[in-house]
């Protein structure tokens, strides 16, 4: 163990790479996309498979509410980074609670779109498109719920006066948490809504 | 002598591990039986591996109490990170318990469906049936059982924690690759049906990865706990 960290501390200074938040944590976050791409590639063997039905029912979907979607989950990354950025460099991170307000956004729009598409008399049980179309963007508006929770951490961090190292580490881990949620929709978007 | 004790209770998570999944190849279910079959297929299938199925089920029982230990020397290491975390302990173990309860009684009532198969085929299937959906869809203690783990090990604020930080995240990916096999009470086809992809063959293998994994993590931690509770030395009664 010793001998490990000698080493490490050794070759440091050479090769100095950052990993944003605690090492451990990436072995969820891969973790996780690794089962996403999973779900990936249920979603384009059915539409390989079934290319017309595929097509049908996405029409039944909302690609405007879709896009906007994707423009708040950009633009709650944007500010993520912007306030993290501004959190290493002991500036008042002002831009956080907005991207929490982004983030509930989107969980609301969403909830509209599911009511809309169910109103438009379809449900998980249809076919095997709106079974993966509500299982898998469930399951991310899931992630996004956790999110929330990351992007409170981060809220709150960013009201204390100065973070220590391991509240630091914290807080890069809630912002790699929420890019992780944010590159998910931007595969799922294109996926469900947009594939002709 | 808590240091062996430990050790040995946490050995037996290969134990279970070993028995579990010869289990599930003696009583033909890998891969498993699917329930878009017709009751009279169902029925066939027990009345062809009778006996294999009856014995598969056997060996499964003894696997679901060989997790007992195991459970109990992971309750006893979350204790030893921090005996404020003593709550966490208790919920872990009561998860563990309720594991044991949800691979027994799917178990015992697959016994029930195996020890007459020349009954109707629609009682057999209704059994069939109740028998997979619980041992399927018993993901939730499991859930509760790795979430409560990895907050415990990230509790642990020492240098070289008693577990490792990494494994702390392992069990939260493990919590959420349990959670697929709720959905398939909506399902007889497709990933989310009792034999799907992400039901049966990613949970299954999840529960897999996690006791090889735990295992010997808690092997190892056992080694650096403390050997302090020898008994107190009792004066003979006069």
């Amino acid at each position: 163990m010793t001998a490990t960290a000698a080493r490490t501390e050794h070759s440091a200074p050479q090769r100095h790479r950052h990993i944003p938040g605690e090492p451990g944590l990436w072995v969820f976050l891969l973790g996780d996309m690794i089962m996403f791409s999973v779900f990936f590639g249920f979603v384009a063997v059915l539409h390989g498979r079934h290319p017309r039905m595929f097509r049908t029912s996405q029409q039944a979907l909302h690609p405007d509410l879709g896009l906007l979607n994707t423009l708040l989950l950009l633009t709650a990354s944007a500010l993520v980074a912007r306030g993290l950025r501004q959190l290493r460099s002991g500036r008042p991170a002002r831009t956080l609670p907005w991207a929490l307000l982004c983030a509930l956004g989107f969980a609301a729009v969403k909830a509209c779109e599911y009511a809309l598409v169910i109103r438009g008399g379809h449900t998980p049980s249809s076919n095997d498109f709106f079974m993966y179309y509500f299982v898998f963007t469930g399951i991310h508006l899931a992630h996004l719920a956790i999110g929330i929770g990351a992007l409170t951490v981060l809220i709150v961090l960013s009201r204390r006066p100065a973070l220590s190292r391991g509240q630091l580490l914290a807080a890069e881990g809630a912002a790699a948490y929420w890019h992780m949620v944010d590159l998910l929709w931007l595969v799922l978007f294109p996926l469900f809504y947009l594939v002709a | 002598m808590s240091r062996r004790i430990l050790t040995v209770c946490a050995s037996f998570g290969y134990l279970f591990i070993g028995l579990f999944f010869a289990a599930l190849l003696i009583a033909h279910w890998i891969p498993p039986m699917a329930p878009s079959w017709s009751a009279e297929r169902v029925a066939a299938f027990y009345t062809d591996h009778a006996n294999s199925i009856r014995a598969g089920l056997v060996v499964m029982l003894v696997g679901a109490v060989a997790t007992a230990p195991f459970v109990a020397a992971l309750s006893s290491l979350i204790r030893r990170i921090d005996s404020r975390l003593e709550p966490l302990a208790a919920i872990q173990l009561v998860c563990g318990a309720a594991n044991v309860a949800a691979i027994f009684v799917p178990v015992l009532i697959f016994t029930a469906t195996a020890y007459r198969p020349d009954r109707s085929p629609d009682i057999t299937m209704a059994l069939n049936d109740t028998a997979w959906i619980m041992l399927v869809m018993n993901a939730f203690p499991a859930v509760g059982q790795a979430i409560v783990v990895g907050v415990a090990i990230l509790a642990d604020k020492r240098p070289t924690p008693l577990l490792p930080r990494w494994a702390a995240y392992l069990n939260f990916w493990m919590a959420f690759l349990f959670l697929p096999s709720i959905l398939l009470t909506f399902f007889k086809t497709g990933p989310f049906a009792w034999n799907g992809i992400l039901s049966f063959w990613v949970a299954a293998g999840a529960f897999g990865v996690w006791f090889l994994v735990m295992t010997p993590l808690m092997m190892r931690a056992a080694k650096r706990v403390d050997d302090d509770r020898a008994p107190a030395v009792l004066e003979p009664v006069a």
